[in-house]
């Protein structure tokens, strides 16, 4: 009984809960805009991630998960698993390089194997501009840059 | 002579050669104990088997057919299985395989043990190394996620948690009525499984996105322990247990993997009808599981933290340039917040990002972020509360809720301001009057959410219930709306208008109840105390305002004990006002 009245109330609650969220990784392709979004379109739908913890992807098991068909990037061999966290977090890894440090940058950083990651995170952040060149560049590019400029 | 020597030889080596080569016609050394072994308690833990059967409920996870209900039917169908060679017998289950091979020595003459080897492939990729129990707080504006939620992650080698992959429970739905989700997810209407992601992804979710604190806790597996895991994993992989919010839900199914990884662990069966997240954690402590506890602030924590430091340097010559560094950094934070508010498009979000980041990389490197740690939740009270009081009147009043957390319990390792309570009842005993119910709420919801000048949430609650109204009980239904913000480090000051809707069946005038109050409230919270004052003032249709002040405060004497006492004041229309001052012992378990 007791079960049934909290359920009940639970319902309620949730149904009119308002800013849950969920989260909708999108498929970001190669470039700049792995962020995930907060699935704003319906007040109660959020309620549900919330709820199940669920996300409104695939669930998977495995690493190598989710197709890119990225380009590889060419001065260095990367795994899978490598190129898809470049893929993945290339907002993230701007935003480090721009400040000089951060751990999507060292992450990255240990994926192509650099040792000196300070001395490379200020060579990088001096030359920011030849890494992101553009809102368009892509992973592959990204990661070529990187080599070029260390 | 010669001849039969000759017949001699032959018959002895026909012999030989059948006594050796075909032990399967012999008494053969190969024999099993079903009932025994199925009565071991880690071939259960395999099946997830508890109060009489397995808690799984696809058909493919079993062999036999009622293997669901009887463990040794369904290792006697294994065992034939690994005899007759069935078609991926070793790669449908590699977990339970691997420990009957274990068991019963004499099993690999009729079978010999074979790995699989995409399960081979896929632990030499994960090269575990530690495991982490991931515990994403709660978050303040949503009441389901003020339980917050658990899940395991494995590093591999190279020491970046970032890269490790995250192993998750879940309920799997594309279901968008808000009511029949929540629905479904209390009565088990969803299949749950088990998932596997890489760690980044599960962060952008809760810390970017949800503004949640993460807290790691790391965990004593050892590498055996860990493969035995993933072993099991693999095999579980493919199969649903039905999904109920709160018992059999995210944290529940993590504790079986655990109890596989570790044989003797006792996890599941401590617990009989509700899984609280936290209390999960709190489990695999006492399990002697936990090493260390590392705090991972949510972004909403970072920015918050810029801007203050930001504020904090001095107008001087040196620190301009450093303010610009921070207020650059500021600048791409709300950027992407923005962005992950879906507040404008990725054209324009990217665009943005890069001329941000080229000015950002000129201005120099920031300090190190001061972030003030909070509690570690495993230091919070625990989940039921019992409480005994007493007051002026002579009554005394007895509480009782199985979870959660309320505006009176001390905050210390909780989400502050965010208060959830679930069937939380408090009965009365008058002087020369019989026991009865003073006040039931089936749930009680308040977000007290901090407004400051980047992050401006709505502050809300709810509760329904049956309250005793001038001296009646009634059905209750409330609901609050307003700001709050902090006037100082946990100080804050909440101003909220409060309407309600009080029903008794009866023929009486006053059978339905319409109010309306403004509510003001501040809340000061110390780790071992905390002080309160509210004050409403109540407007109903019918007559009979009424305002209430109340002052209160609880003093921890031990982690799962308190002392709470209250002062109220109420006033009615008529000027008459009555106090009550109240203590109460508040006991947690």
């Amino acid at each position: 009984m007791k079960n049934i009245l909290i359920s009940l109330s639970t319902i309620a609650v949730l149904a009119m809960s308002s800013s849950a969220m969920a989260a909708v990784h999108q498929n970001t392709g190669c470039g700049l805009g792995s962020i995930v979004i907060k699935d704003q379109s319906t007040v109660v739908m959020q309620v549900l991630a919330a709820t199940t913890n669920g996300t409104s992807g695939n669930q998977t098991f495995g690493i190598s998960t989710g197709t890119l068909n990225c380009q590889a990037p060419t001065k260095v061999a990367m795994n899978d698993q490598a190129q898809k966290f470049s893929a993945d977090n290339m907002d993230s890894i701007a935003v480090d390089i721009a400040a000089g440090e951060g751990e999507s940058l060292d992450t990255l950083l240990t994926l192509i194997n650099v040792e000196n990651k300070t001395a490379a995170a200020e060579t990088l952040k001096n030359n920011f501009a030849s890494v992101y060149t553009s809102s368009s560049v892509t992973s592959a590019q990204v990661v070529d840059n990187i080599i070029a400029v260390l | 002579m010669k001849q039969g020597l000759k017949l001699l030889t032959l018959v002895v080596s026909f012999f030989s050669f059948y006594l050796f080569s075909s032990s399967y016609s012999l008494a053969s050394s190969f024999s099993y104990d079903a009932k025994a072994l199925s009565e071991n308690h880690y071939w259960q833990k395999l099946l997830h088997f508890k109060n009489g059967q397995s808690e799984i409920d696809s058909v493919e996870f079993f062999l036999a057919k009622n293997g669901k209900t009887s463990p040794q039917s369904e290792l006697e169908a294994t065992i034939s299985a690994i005899i007759e060679h069935k078609k991926d017998i070793f790669c449908r289950f590699p977990a339970r395989i691997k420990w009957l091979y274990q068991q019963i020595p004499t099993l690999k003459e009729k079978q010999s043990y074979q790995k699989c080897t995409e399960l081979e492939k896929l632990i030499k990729e994960y090269q575990p190394s530690k495991a982490v129990l991931v515990f994403p707080t709660a978050h303040i504006n949503s009441p389901a996620s003020m339980f917050g939620h658990t899940f395991l992650r494995l590093d591999d080698n190279s020491g970046l948690p970032l890269t490790a992959n995250a192993i998750n429970y879940s309920a799997n739905t594309q279901e968008t009525n808000g009511f029949v989700f929540a629905y479904k997810g209390l009565f088990g209407g969803y299949e749950g499984r088990y998932s596997v992601l890489p760690y980044y992804k599960k962060i952008k979710e809760y810390s970017n996105l949800e503004k949640r604190d993460i807290w790691e806790y790391e965990l004593n597996l050892t590498k055996q322990e860990m493969v035995r895991l993933l072993t099991h994993l693999y095999e579980v992989k493919d199969t649903f247990s039905y999904y109920y919010f709160y018992y059999y839900n995210c944290s529940y199914n993590l504790l079986w993997l655990l109890e596989v990884a570790r044989e003797n662990t006792n996890l599941v069966n401590t617990f009989s009808f509700q899984v609280i997240p936290i209390d999960s954690v709190r489990a695999v402590q006492n399990a002697g599981f936990i090493t260390k506890a590392v705090y991972r602030p949510s972004k909403a924590k970072k920015i918050k933290a810029l801007v203050t430091s930001k504020e904090n340097l001095s107008e001087e010559k040196p620190s301009r340039e450093l303010k610009k560094a921070y207020q650059a950094e500021i600048n791409t934070q709300l950027l992407q917040l923005r962005r992950s508010e879906n507040k404008i498009d990725k054209a324009e979000y990217t665009q943005q990002l890069i001329k941000n980041l080229n000015q950002r990389s000129k201005l120099p490197k920031l300090p190190a972020l001061k972030i003030k740690k909070p509690e570690n939740p495993l230091l919070s009270h625990n989940t039921s509360r019992i409480s005994f009081a007493i007051n002026n009147e002579e009554q005394i009043l007895l509480g009782f809720k199985p979870s959660f957390h309320d505006i009176y319990d001390i905050e210390k390792g909780f989400v502050k301001g965010a208060y959830i309570d679930f069937f939380d009842v408090e009965l009365i005993k008058e002087k020369n009057k019989s026991i009865k119910i003073h006040e039931l709420n089936f749930v009680n919801i308040n977000s007290y959410a901090i407004r400051d000048s980047i992050f401006k949430p709505i502050s809300w609650g709810v509760s329904v219930g049956l309250q005793e109204f001038r001296d009646k009980l009634y059905s209750k239904l409330t609901t609050e709306v307003g700001v709050t913000y902090a006037i100082a480090e946990d100080v804050f000051f909440f101003a909220m208008l409060k309407p309600s809707f009080y029903y008794r069946n009866s023929s009486d005038n006053d059978n339905a109840v319409f109010g309306i109050a403004p509510k003001l409230g501040v809340i000061s919270n110390s780790d071992n105390y905390k002080v309160g004052l509210i004050v409403e003032n109540n407007y109903f249709n019918t007559g009979g305002d009424l305002f209430k002040a109340e002052l209160f405060s609880t003093v921890t004497v031990t982690k799962n004990t308190a002392i709470n006492l209250k002062l109220a004041s109420y006033k009615n229309e008529n000027h008459k006002s009555v106090s009550i001052y109240s203590l109460s012992l508040f006991y947690y378990f």
